[in-house]
């Protein structure tokens, strides 16, 4: 038995489910006329579970088979958007610099202020495009500094210390 | 009734006349169109960017804002399907299939200028419906106990998630694990902590804006990068004069201007059912009605016309489920709700009547932000045309920056972007597994409603779930959501055996 998308979901799910389930267990229960804390969670994550056996249980077993559920191409009322709904397989270089840019902002904000946070985040984020340049993702992050500058502290008042050292304010 | 309507109505103009209302349902409806004609950019990410910005804000400028978001990107986002035959934005995209070949045929401009008519006419029927409609469906929703209420969420829910895109079944799960997500946190009948593993930050439960911003920013960006190609500017000249139709080409737009009109104004009452299902059934209805149907797919004015007028007015109509019964009908407007509940505002029947300025200030908002978009639109289409152009590359960079600082803002804590972080992550997996998390955020924003409405009529009825078909309100409600369940056994019944013969 080959594993494929639609039973990958459906363990997923039933992982998910039997996760809810054993959480809502250390709550107390209740009864339907006193639910207590638990009650609901568990009762979701059997429903969860449930689902995933379903979605296990009717995934067609061929994974050659699964464009056909999608209309035919040439059926012009069906919707033509369905293109989106294939997802295309991982782009590495762009999730990894997408990835590293929000945790690069945690970090980097977290020791050095918003200025440093923000050029690091956007710059490292620009360079998962396999088409940007050095140059441009500088500039682009130089924009965004000045805008973090410019519009979120000078006029909304977001609480973010521009610029700081790890041992003590400059 | 009518003379009520039309007073309160005036009265909505009075606030949506205010200066500050007015600068910020501009800013929206801007935004919204700038948003709505960037392939990669929806009004989703949009409206969950500026999610944080809004929560200083007043509340009728922050719902008028974010509303103009929306349905300003439907006015952006046929642009990119007529003349790039990109179907980025999901309701647009059957516009794609008769409003590219218009293009191709050097009649790109009329098609425009046939949408920016046709989404006019949409959208006053629709704002017209919501200020008509939605003070009956409150009278009648004043009727409504927990039982009922429950019963209505239920349909909600179900409709909301198996009407859509994929599988019912994979939609369900999504519901269902949003109504997961939504009760995470501090219970508020015990003060017992669920879902929250013993972190400190978890005990209010996961932010709204995290959950947004994960799934359709990050989720969506990791999906997308390196796969949208930048856009030649080639051919990318349309003017004004353009967009003037002929005679003849009006004359077949206008009756499907009508049809879809009223498409998508029936497509607003049913819950779950949002506009791009509006364009669909429109679409296949000129199809079916037309006496020449191999027009059709090759530049057919009608094709254009009426899926714009039912998208538009099915947007204006999405309002009322949202704003009369405090039951959203897909993820935008569980975004709007999740806005109204930061603002502090209860949402259900009583917001009419508890809050007469942000009910009728946005109804009159709307006419003034579909005004303003017409004028914004047919001068300057140029300019719309020309945005298009700008690379993905400059775009999502911004938006992530746009994301981490947005969710820093709502909590003023780095933990919320690790948040946001993993629940895109997590996002993203499901897309890859052919999951659609749209409706997570309706049972999100749902969730602990459903439960303290459940427990509430389980405590009334001393435990007897047989209350939920005693009761006529609700078990027609069930009822209907039982057609729906079947209905779509049905439909899955015979794909099957189609695929099997």
């Amino acid at each position: 038995m080959s594993l494929n998308k639609d039973k990958i979901a459906g363990l997923l799910l039933i992982l998910l489910g039997l996760g809810a389930y054993l959480e809502g267990r250390t709550h107390s229960l209740g009864t339907l006329t006193q639910m207590g804390s638990g009650y609901f969670p568990v009762a979701l994550g059997l429903v969860l579970l449930l689902i995933g056996c379903l979605l296990f249980v009717t995934a067609s077993p061929d994974p050659a088979d699964e464009p056909a559920t999608q209309p035919h191409a040439t059926d012009q009322t069906e919707p033509p958007h369905l293109s989106l709904d294939h997802c295309p397989p991982p782009d590495w270089r762009g999730i990894g610099c997408i990835v590293g840019s929000v945790i690069s902002f945690i970090g980097v904000g977290h020791w050095f202020g918003l200025i440093p946070a923000t050029w690091v985040c956007v710059f490292m984020a620009a360079m998962g495009d396999r088409t940007s340049t050095y140059r441009e993702a500088a500039l682009l992050s130089l924009l965004m500094c000045a805008l973090a500058v410019g519009l979120f502290h000078m006029v909304l008042h977001v609480q973010f210390p521009l610029i700081q050292f790890p041992f003590g304010k400059v | 009734m009518v003379m009520t309507a039309l007073n309160d109505l005036w009265h909505g103009f009075g606030v949506a006349f205010e200066p500050h209302n007015l600068m910020w349902c501009f800013i929206g409806v801007l935004f919204g169109n700038f948003v709505g004609v960037l392939p990669g950019l929806g009004p989703m990410a949009a409206i969950s960017v500026l999610l944080p910005l809004t929560f200083s804000m007043k509340p009728v400028a922050a719902i008028l804002m974010l509303s103009g978001i929306y349905y300003g990107a439907q006015y952006g986002g046929a642009i990119c399907s007529i003349l790039l035959n990109l179907p980025v934005h999901p309701p647009h995209a059957v516009t794609c299939l008769d409003g590219y070949p218009m293009t191709l045929k050097g009649r790109g401009g009329a098609a425009l200028g046939i949408t920016m008519i046709a989404s006019f006419i949409g959208a006053s029927f629709g704002i017209t419906e919501m200020i008509f409609f939605a003070p009956v469906l409150v009278g009648f929703a004043f009727k409504f106990g927990p039982s009922d209420i429950c019963a209505l969420m239920l349909l909600g829910l179900l409709a909301g998630s198996t009407l859509a895109r994929s599988s019912p079944l994979k939609g369900i799960a999504m519901t269902v694990l949003g109504l997961l997500f939504g009760i995470a946190g501090t219970d508020i009948n015990t003060a017992e902590q669920r879902f929250t593993f013993g972190i400190l930050h978890m005990a209010d439960g996961i932010e709204i804006v995290a959950l947004a911003l994960g799934i359709f920013g990050i989720a969506e960006f990791l999906k997308c990068v390196n796969y949208i190609k930048p856009i030649a500017p080639k051919d990318m000249h349309v003017s004004m004069r353009d967009m003037l139709p002929s005679r003849e080409e009006l004359k077949t737009a206008f009756p499907a201007m009508w049809r879809g009109t009223f498409v998508g104004s029936l497509c607003a009452l049913i819950p779950g059912t949002g506009p791009t299902i509006a364009s669909f059934v429109a679409y296949a209805l000129e199809k079916k009605i037309t006496r020449t149907p191999e027009r059709f797919g090759h530049g057919a004015v009608e094709g254009v016309a009426s899926p714009e007028a039912s998208t538009h007015s099915s947007v204006q109509g999405d309002f009322i489920p949202t704003m009369s019964l405090g039951i959203p009908g897909d993820a935008v407007m569980a975004l709007i709700l999740g806005a109204l509940i930061i603002q502090g505002i209860t949402p259900g029947p009583q917001l009419v009547r508890e809050h007469p300025d942000l009910f009728w200030g946005l109804i009159a908002s709307f006419w003034i932000g579909n005004i303003l978009l017409i004028v914004l639109n047919v001068p300057l289409i140029g300019i719309w045309v020309k945005l298009l152009t700008i690379p993905y590359r400059y775009l999502y960079p911004s938006a992530i920056f746009f994301i981490c600082i947005g969710v820093y803002s709502t909590t003023n804590d780095l933990f919320g972007v690790g948040e946001t972080l993993l629940i895109g992550l997590f996002g993203y997996v499901l897309l890859m597994l052919g999951f659609h998390p749209a409706p997570m955020l309706l049972g999100f924003v749902l969730g602990p409603r459903f439960e303290e409405n459940f427990r509430r009529a389980m405590l009334i009825s001393d435990g007897d779930l047989g209350v939920f078909i005693q009761r006529p309100i609700s078990a027609s409600f069930l009822g209907i959501a039982v057609m729906l369940l079947v209905g779509q056994l049905y439909v899955w019944a015979q794909k099957r055996r189609a695929k099997a013969g």
